[in-house]
This record gives C-alpha cells, sequence and structure tokens, in this order.
C-alpha cells in the first residue's frame, strides 16, 4: 500500500512543484507579514519543550530529523490533548466518504502546526496506530487544506470512531480535496509525525 | 462521401450554344435570364441545396459532439473528483486487522496459558505481559472496529450491498456488538472471552476473506464499465468530430464551387453585357428600352441619331412624343396624332408602321416592333425602330411604275378589245347577211361566191376572236366551265370537222384511241375543243399529201378520274429549233421559204398553253425539220358526275313566241337580230337608243329586251336602270345586255344596273335560242357567283396593316353590319323617306365594298339603286335578299378572322 501511496505521491509532487511556483511569487510578496504572525504565535503560545512528557496521555508525537545531517539530534514533541489544544484551533463542517451526514472537525491545521514547529520545507511522514503511513511535502500543505482534527461533532474521538486524531480536508469545499489522494491523506487513528527536512 | 455533381453542374463546354437572336425581340429577354443561365440556375441551386443538406449534417454532429463531450467531460470530472476511497484497500485491510486483531488475541492467550501454568515468580511478570498483551487486543479490537463501522457508513458501505457482502458485513457487525461489552468491562472478563474470541475470530477469516474478494470483484466490474463507458463515449466523440470536420470540409467544398460558379458566372455575364451593348450600340435600328409606361429608360446611338436627340435628353420622356400612332400616308393633322404607348398586355409586336417625329418635328415613317422583357423585376418594353423612308419611297415608285405598266396593259387590252369588237360588228352584217342570203334561191355560181365570201369571213371572224381570245385571258385569265361529256363524240366531230380540209390538202387523217371506246368524262369540253382544233388544225395546215395522227390514251388514275394524254402527229415541214423553243409564245409563226405564208395570228399555240395551263393539263411540242411534228397534251379529267346521259346542247325545239324588245343603235345588227328573230318566231319591235327604248318599254309590256351597251344618247346600263325603276309594264322584263366586249368589272355594273344577263355579239342562232329558252346566257351559265368574300381585297388589307389591326377592322365590320341588319327591317321604303334611307345603304355598302364583301354588296347596291329610283316594291324585295348574304359574310369573316 505505501508504495501506490508513494507512486501517487509524485504524481503530485510534479504538479505540486509547479504551483508552488506559481504560489511562490504570490508567498514573496506577503513573507514579511506571514513572519511576524509567526512569531506573534509563537510567542503567545508556544510548543511544548522537545522530549518533554506531557501531563495527560499522548496522543501525537512529531519527530523532526535533519536529512542534511543525519548524525544531528532528532527533535520530538510530545502532544496531550491539553497540548494539541493550545495550538491554533480551526474548524470547518464536511462530510465524509466514510460518515453518514454532515460532520464538524475541531482541531488544528496541518499547515498551522509545521509552522509552529519552525518547518518550512521537508517532507511530513504520518503514521497511524495501525502502521498506516502516508507522505504530505510540506511544501502542498495549504492554510484552508488538512485538518489535524481532534474533536468530532464537539466530543473527543475514541479509536473505535478513527479518534484520537483524524486528517480530514474540507471535501465538500472544493473538488479538489476529493481526490484519491486525497483520500489517502485521510489518515485516521494518527499517533505520530515525522519530518524530514 | 462527396456527392458528384458532374450531371448538372454549369459545365461551359456542354452548354447549349446560344440560339442566334432569330426574333431580335429574344435578345432583349436574354438580358434578364439568358437560356445556359437558366440551366446553371438550377445547378446552382443544387448546390444550395447540398450545401445547406451538409451545414445541417454539420450542426447536428456539433451539437451530439458537444452532449457526447458534456458527458466526457462529466466522466472525467468524476473520475478527477473520486466520490469513494479505494475500496480494494479498506477490505484487504479489513482482512489484515482481523489478523493482527487475532494475532493480539493469540498473544494475549499464550500468556494467559504461561500465567496460569507458570511459577509464581514467574506469574507476576507473567500477569505484566499479560496486560500488555490485553491493551494490544483492545487497541487491536478498536482498530478492527473502526475498520467493520468505515464499511458500514459512507460509500464504502453502498459498494458492499452491490457486491453482495452486506450478510459477511452483518455477521462482523453481530460479532462487535457481542464482543464490545466484554473489551470494555474487566480484564479478567477479557480473559475468560478470549479461548472463545480466538474461535470466533478464526471463522470470521473466512467472512472478511469473502468480503474481501466480493469487493474487489465488484470494483473491478465497476471500473471496468466505468472504462467502457468512457472509451465507448471517445469513440463516438471521434466519429462525431470526423462526421463534424467531414461535412464541414463538404461545406467548404461546396461553398468554393459556389464561389468558382458564380465568379464563371460574373464573367460570363460580363462578357454577355459587352457583347450585347455592342450589339445595341451597334445596331442600324433604333433601340429604345422604356418602362411599362412609356418613360424612356434607354436609347441607343442610332435612336439618337434617328430622332436627333442625345440619350440623355431622351431619357425621362415619353415614348408617345417621339412615336405617333396612326399612318404616314394618310396624315392626320399634327394634333390629333396619338402618341404611341407600348401595350404590355397585348405580348409583342412586329412591325407595326407608325410615324417618327424627330426632334425638330419632321415627321418619317418608321416600322415598330416591340418586346416586352422583365428587367430588375419590371416589366420594360424593348422597342426596335427602324426609319422606312427609304423603303417607302422605293415602293411608291415601283407601285407607281407597276402601276403605269398595268395601265398600258390595260390600255393595250382595251384597244385590241375595242378594235376586234369594232371589226366584228361589220363582220357580224357580213356573215349575217350571207346566213340569209343561204336560205334564198341563188344559181350555182352566185353560191359558189357565196361559199367562198363565207369562208373567208369565217377565217376573219376567227382571228378577230383569237385576238379577242388573247385579251380577255389576260385580263380576266380562264373560267373553266366543267360539265359531262362523251369524249369520243367529242373527238368524232373533231376529226369530222376537220376532215375535208385535211382532204384539201390531200392528207389522210388517222385516230387511235386506247381504250376504244374512251367513254365519258367531266371536264370543260368547249376548253378540249379549242386546244385540239387548234392543234390539229395546224397539222392539217402545215402538212401537204401526207399524213395526220391523233393518238389519244387515257390511264385511270387513283381518284377515279384519268389523265388523257393526247398526240398530234403530223409528217409536215417541221418547227425549225429556234422557233420550237417559242413556239408557245403570242404572236410566233413559222415563217418558211419557197412556201406560200399561211394565214393566221401566232395566237393559236398561245392561247392554247393558256388553256391547257388553266386545265392543269402540260403542253408540249417536238420537232424535225422536214420530217414533221408531234404536239402532246396531257390534261386531268374527273369521273363523270352522272352515268346517265345528260343533253349537252340544248334542244332546239321552238321557243314559245313572246313580245321581245331590241335595243340597238347599230342598223346591220338591227337588221340580222331582227331576222333571226323573227325566223324564231319572235314578236319584235325595236329602238334605235336607250332614250327610245325606254319609251317604248314604258308604253309597252315585253318579256324579253335586249340591249345593246354602247349607244348614243343613253347607254344600255343607263336605260336599263330607268326601266327597272320606271315601274312601267315592262319593269319586270328580262333584260339581257348585248356586247362585243365584256371584261372584268363591267359584268358587276351590269348587275348592278339590274340586268338578268350578258350576251357577247356576235349572236349566232344557237346563242340567240338559248337566251330565247331563257337559259344559256353568260350570266345563268358563269359557275362562280361572285365571292362572299374576296380575297384579294382581303390580300390588300393584310398586306396594308398587322394583321391585329385588321381583325380590329373585321370586328368593326362584324359590329356595324349587325347593327345595320337589325334595323333594315324597319328601314322605309316610301318615296318620301328614300333618299335618307338611300344614304343610310349606301354608307355600309360602301363599307361592305371595302371589306371585299362582294356579294353582299351587290345586293345593298341593288337596295340603293331601288331606293334612289324610289321603287318601293323592288327595293323592298332587294331588301329581303340581304339579311341571308349577311350571315354567309359573316361566316366567312368569321373564318377570317380565326385563320
Amino acid at each position: 500500500m505505501t508504495t501506490r501511496h508513494a507512486f501517487d505521491c509524485r504524481n503530485f509532487k510534479t504538479a505540486a512543484r509547479v504551483a508552488a511556483l506559481a504560489l511562490g511569487c504570490c508567498g514573496a510578496l506577503f513573507a514579511p507579514a506571514a513572519a511576524t504572525a509567526e512569531s506573534h504565535i509563537a510567542a503567545s503560545l508556544g510548543l511544548p519543550a522537545p522530549g518533554q512528557q506531557p501531563e495527560g496521555d499522548v496522543l501525537l508525537s512529531v519527530t523532526i530529523t535533519d536529512s542534511a545531517n543525519t548524525d544531528a539530534k532528532h527533535a520530538r514533541y510530545l502532544f496531550d490533548r491539553t497540548a494539541l489544544e493550545v495550538l491554533p484551533k480551526d474548524s470547518f463542517e464536511t462530510s465524509t466518504i466514510w460518515t453518514e451526514g454532515l460532520q464538524r472537525f475541531e482541531g488544528v491545521r496541518l499547515h498551522a502546526l509545521v509552522q509552529e514547529l519552525g518547518i518550512s520545507d521537508g517532507t511530513l511522514w504520518l503514521t497511524a496506530i495501525n502502521d498506516y503511513m502516508v507522505e504530505m511535502p510540506v511544501s502542498e500543505l495549504r492554510a484552508d487544506g488538512a485538518l489535524l482534527a481532534h474533536t468530532r461533532n464537539g466530543a473527543p474521538m475514541t479509536a473505535r470512531d478513527k479518534g484520537p486524531l483524524w486528517v480530514v480536508f474540507p471535501y465538500d469545499e472544493n473538488p479538489r480535496w476529493q481526490t484519491e489522494t486525497v483520500y489517502a491523506r485521510s489518515i485516521w487513528q494518527l499517533d505520530r509525525i515525522e519530518v524530514e527536512r | 462521401m462527396m456527392p458528384t455533381d458532374d450531371s448538372q453542374g454549369p459545365d461551359r463546354g456542354d452548354a447549349p450554344a446560344k440560339p442566334a437572336v432569330a426574333r431580335r425581340v429574344a435578345s432583349a429577354q436574354d438580358i434578364a435570364d439568358p437560356p445556359d443561365l437558366g440551366r446553371s440556375l438550377l445547378g446552382f441551386r443544387v448546390h444550395w441545396l447540398q450545401m445547406f443538406i451538409f451545414l445541417v449534417i454539420a450542426i447536428l454532429s456539433l451539437v451530439l459532439v458537444f452532449d457526447t463531450a458534456a458527458r466526457v467531460s462529466r466522466q472525467l470530472e468524476a473520475l478527477r473528483t473520486s466520490r469513494a476511497d479505494n475500496q480494494n484497500y479498506t477490505v484487504t485491510q479489513l482482512e489484515v486487522e482481523s489478523l493482527d486483531f487475532a494475532l493480539a488475541v493469540n498473544v494475549a492467550r499464550q500468556w494467559q496459558i504461561a500465567g496460569q501454568a507458570g511459577p509464581a515468580v514467574q506469574n507476576g511478570e507473567a500477569a505484566e505481559k499479560e496486560r500488555r498483551a490485553l491493551r494490544q487486543v483492545r487497541m487491536r479490537f478498536d482498530i478492527f472496529y473502526s475498520r467493520i463501522k468505515t464499511l458500514e457508513n459512507g460509500l464504502a458501505h453502498r459498494v458492499i450491498l452491490e457486491s453482495g457482502g452486506e450478510p459477511g458485513l452483518q455477521l462482523l457487525l453481530a460479532f462487535l456488538d457481542r464482543t464490545v461489552p466484554v473489551m470494555d468491562g474487566p480484564d479478567a472478563a477479557l480473559l475468560a472471552l478470549l479461548p472463545r474470541l480466538e474461535g470466533e475470530l478464526l471463522a470470521l477469516r473466512s467472512v472478511t476473506r469473502q468480503l474481501a474478494s466480493q469487493t474487489i470483484t465488484a470494483n473491478a466490474a465497476a471500473q471496468e464499465r466505468t472504462r467502457l463507458e468512457i472509451s465507448r463515449l471517445l469513440g463516438r466523440l471521434a466519429l462525431l468530430s470526423t462526421v463534424l470536420v467531414a461535412s464541414l470540409l463538404a461545406f467548404m467544398f461546396f461553398l468554393w464551387r459556389l464561389y468558382r460558379i458564380n465568379r464563371i458566372r460574373a464573367v460570363e455575364n460580363r462578357a454577355t453585357l459587352a457583347r450585347l451593348s455592342t450589339i445595341v450600340e451597334t445596331s442600324p435600328d433604333a433601340i429604345i428600352v422604356t418602362s411599362a409606361d412609356g418613360v424612356i429608360t434607354d436609347f441607343n446611338a442610332a435612336a439618337e441619331a434617328m430622332f436627333l436627340l442625345n440619350a440623355t435628353e431622351a431619357k425621362g420622356k415619353s415614348i408617345g412624343r417621339l412615336v405617333k400612332n396612326g399612318d404616314f400616308h394618310n396624315p392626320a393633322p399634327a394634333p390629333e396624332r396619338t402618341g404611341f404607348v407600348p401595350a404590355i398586355d397585348s405580348g409583342d409586336l412586329s412591325n407595326l408602321h407608325l410615324v417618327g417625329q424627330r426632334a425638330d418635328g419632321a415627321l418619317f415613317p418608321v416600322e415598330l416592333s416591340t418586346g416586352m422583357a422583365n428587367l430588375r423585376d419590371r416589366p420594360h418594353c424593348v422597342i426596335f425602330l427602324r426609319d422606312i423612308s427609304e423603303r417607302v419611297a422605293a415602293r411608291r415608285a415601283l407601285e407607281e411604275s407597276r402601276d403605269q405598266a398595268l395601265a398600258g396593259e390595260r390600255a393595250k387590252s382595251r384597244f385590241m378589245a375595242v378594235m376586234s369588237h369594232e371589226m366584228r360588228t361589220p363582220l357580224n352584217g357580213i356573215l349575217g347577211v350571207l346566213d340569209l342570203m343561204r336560205d334564198k334561191k341563188v344559181d350555182a355560181g352566185t353560191r359558189e361566191l357565196l361559199e367562198v365570201m363565207e369562208g373567208a369571213g369565217q377565217a376573219l371572224l376567227g382571228h378577230v376572236n383569237d385576238v379577242l381570245d388573247i385579251a380577255r385571258l389576260e385580263v380576266e385569265g380562264v373560267t373553266l366551265r366543267k360539265s359531262d361529256f362523251d369524249l369520243d363524240k367529242l373527238l368524232r366531230e373533231l376529226m369530222g370537222g376537220l376532215e375535208p380540209g385535211a382532204r384539201a390538202r390531200g392528207n389522210v387523217m388517222e385516230m387511235t384511241c386506247n381504250p376504244d371506246p374512251l367513254g365519258r368524262w367531266r371536264g370543260d369540253p368547249a376548253r378540249l375543243r379549242q386546244v385540239l382544233t387548234n392543234l390539229l388544225g395546224n397539222a392539217v395546215k402545215f402538212t401537204r399529201d401526207g399524213h395526220v395522227g391523233l393518238d389519244v390514251n387515257l390511264n385511270p388514275q387513283p381518284d377515279g378520274g384519268a389523265m388523257l394524254e393526247v398526240q398530234v402527229i403530223d409528217t409536215g415541214r417541221g418547227i425549225p429549233t429556234d422557233v420550237l423553243e417559242k413556239i408557245f409564245d403570242d404572236f410566233v409563226r413559222v415563217e418558211a421559204e419557197n412556201t406560200p405564208q399561211e394565214e393566221g395570228t401566232g395566237l393559236g399555240l398561245g392561247i392554247a398553253r393558256r388553256l391547257v395551263a388553266a386545265m392543269d393539263g402540260n403542253i408540249g411540242a417536238e420537232s424535225e425539220e422536214g420530217e414533221g411534228s408531234l404536239f402532246w397534251v396531257s390534261i386531268p379529267l374527273d369521273a363523270p358526275q352522272s352515268a346517265a346521259h345528260a343533253p349537252a346542247t340544248p334542244q332546239m325545239e321552238t321557243a314559245p313566241r313572246r313580245k321581245v324588245l331590241m335595243v340597238e343603235d347599230n342598223a346591220t345588227n338591227r337588221f340580222i337580230l331582227r331576222e333571226m328573230l323573227r325566223r324564231e318566231g319572235q314578236d319584235v319591235s325595236e329602238a334605235v337608243n336607250g332614250v327610245e327604248g325606254v319609251k317604248a318599254a314604258e308604253s309597252e309590256a315585253f318579256d324579253l329586251i335586249l340591249i345593246d351597251i354602247s349607244m348614243p344618247l343613253m347607254d344600255g346600263l343607263e336605260a336599263t336602270r330607268r326601266i327597272r325603276a320606271g315601274g312601267g309594264p315592262s319593269a319586270g322584263a328580262r333584260i339581257v345586255a348585248l356586247t362585243a366586249h365584256v371584261i372584268g368589272d363591267e359584268r358587276d355594273r351590269y348587275d348592278a344596273a339590274g340586268m338578268d344577263g350578258v350576251a357577247t355579239k356576235p349572236l349566232n342562232l344557237n346563242g340567240l335560242r338559248r337566251i330565247l329558252s331563257g337559259q344559256g346566257t353568260e350570266k345563268d351559265t358563269a359557275p362562280a357567283q361572285k365571292p362572299v368574300l374576296d380575297a384579294a381585297v382581303l390580300g390588300e388589307l393584310d398586306d396594308a396593316m398587322p394583321r391585329i389591326q385588321l381583325i380590329g377592322l373585321l370586328q368593326g365590320f362584324l359590329d356595324e353590319g349587325n347593327d345595320f341588319i337589325a334595323v333594315l327591317p324597319d328601314l322605309s321604303v316610301l318615296p318620301e323617306d328614300a333618299q335618307a334611307s338611300a344614304a343610310r345603304v349606301h354608307y355600309f355598302s360602301g363599307l361592305a365594298a371595302t371589306m371585299g364583301a362582294r356579294r353582299l354588296h351587290k345586293a345593298l347596291s341593288a337596295v340603293e339603286t331601288h331606293l334612289k329610283t324610289k321603287d318601293s316594291a323592288a327595293a323592298r324585295a332587294a331588301i329581303a335578299k340581304v339579311a341571308p348574304l349577311w350571315q354567309l359574310t359573316v361566316a366567312e369573316v368569321e373564318d377570317q378572322m380565326a385563320g
């Protein structure tokens, strides 16, 4: 299954590079403003310290490795529910192909999360408790895109209903979010993220 | 795919050559619609039709292409934005996760077994392992649970339903429902369940396995369907696109063809226009185009020259200002001349003779033809005008010289007629006296002298008659009087008559007939006898001590008639070749040396030629000088009308005694006629001129009046009119004119004067007897009455004006006539109204004469005469004859109009 996804991602990468080139131009214009906002968020909210064991059950671990320097020590962040709720919160309503009816998801945008982590490029490797893994280039993350949801219809999610963390996209908003790649990336029962930069 | 349209294409090569402008007017039509354009116009329409068809096909396929493209697009969109996750992955993952769960359960079971069997120290460690194993079991259950719930919800469930995996799913859901309370319960309960769980999971393996394979199969089928649908749509799209492109190409092709045709046509039109305008500009005839109301729109160079008016001045003017109605030779006063207006409705006119008026006012005769043409969808009149001044002048000159020549000819004929008349009158006297002397007792010597005298007199009379015959034939032609006759008898009499003369010259005469007898036939026996007498007479005259033969052959014809072929062969002196060529001309005589000059006028064969021609026959001669001559005649004879023998000659029985008045100024003639009449037992009175004749007729009732035409004081015509009109006792008597010359229309004058007949002088006894018996006068035997309509008069009228005008004239005549006939019964014949009535009759009579209604004219003239002489009874009788004649005339006029 991983092979198939990798293939899809390569294709997607190519397309994304083209899109990124276009976006890059816009991005350059807004870069200073974005930097200001970033520093403000970092200052006001903050991440848990690397390697710090949170008080509650660990829902998510984020490991950052540096591909250029393999010997460097990995930065590892552990999030419990409280830590996740500290992160910039976002929400939207959408239907999914795995559920019946509209669902309200609440959580943090992946885009916002990597910004919090100070990651600007590289690849995210997202893995579920059943070891299902997907690959997401950082450059393809959009501010209005993937949401790392921890709350569904106002309640935390259990492993039985695809919790505790589920990467969802605003599928109804745009046909862009109705492709098989997007569905493949909609990983549920997520428990760890590895970032290679 | 492309229809080849060579058949309807306007191929210039085989287009029919434009017919030469046969009718001049036709060229005007050509401007609007030349014949070959008509054909290519059809091709044009066909092209439009084809283009239309291909355009419709193109539009249809475009619509279908759009429709199909939309469907393809929808399909592509569906492919692009998948509404479903990867089902195959989900169901295989279900299997994997069930195995993971089973594995976790198995591990936990191992530790449970180890815990139950192993030592206590180890138990503590085992319990920890067991707890962790149980956590694994719970997590794997949760994952398994989540997976099954995924299948129960969303789109995945639909696939399960479609693939028939629902029972399997229900089994799994039932398992979950059973297991959840245990999973959420205390560890002890879970541990207690483990062995059963292990068994259940083993059983579920086949369920998950089947669910996976079913789903994969169904998905594969669905994908295949989608692929097929897309492939089908793309195929259709390709086909439609091909059709679209093909029809657009065809459309373009026809558009291109049309463009080419139009270009060729434009070039042709330009050439035609150039040609036509050259024709129009160089035409010697004036060509003027006008609108329907006669306003000039085109005016060619010839027209400019003809009317001394340039085209720009002429345009916009009315054609009526240039061309006037009426006859150039009978000019009406200028203000009364009406302008010519082209008659659009009456169609094309040709060769109308009208009057043109130049800008300087000068008039000239023109010949006008018109043709109607639709130019720019509006009726136009194309007028061709030809200045015929020269032609008219030439014709006038020709007519004048012809009239002069004819007048000269007539004068000659009249002179000859008068001369022969003047010669015959005294001759008549001599022969009459000789006739009478034969009855008296004279001695033999005197009788011999008398016979010589009579022979000479008869010869002289023959010559005079010849001359008179020629004159009459020239002036009025030959009138045939056909009757049944006995051909054998005629020939026998002929031979008998000539026999004595022949014998006197030592000639032997022979006649052979084939068949023998020849039988009875119909023809003009008198003319036939005249021709044969001439030929035989000549043969006898120019043969001495020789042989004269008459060979008669009769060849029956299919129509029941026969061709009479006669050869007159003599062994006489023959005719020189140079004379033979003109032997049938007038006054040709064979002059020969050392032979006594035979008497004769040289007119005989000329007369024979005319008579034979009149009988539709042929005449010819062959001769060898010194050997003899052969004259041949062939004349068609009709079958006899009556088989029975009808008396050909009147019976010579004595006529009943009548009172006869003889009006004659010449004493000799009077004497001879008186003697003849007395011999016939008639009661004769005499008058020496017209005045005395009228006087005698008014004082006494006569049965018959014989009256000379030319007399001093009052001629025969005037006298007859007075006798008829005078109402005396002899007003109703039979009046017969005696005249030596009856030529041309003189007979009409006799008729109009009221004469019943005409007899030619000198009268012999037979002629006199015919008159006395009331038959045989020339009037009675005249075969043809006056024609109802005189073709010659109508012919002249026809020449003088266009047919349409003649028909109008005839119609006018009919209308006038009907009016006149309607009032005729009311016409007063009373003496006091006679003058007015006569004027009325005279008017219509003149009209009848103009139209050539000769019999009607004659009848009307009689009415007029009676009215003028105030003879009411005669007028009424004459009026009664008019109406039937009018019916005859109407019938013939209508025939003329229809013809």
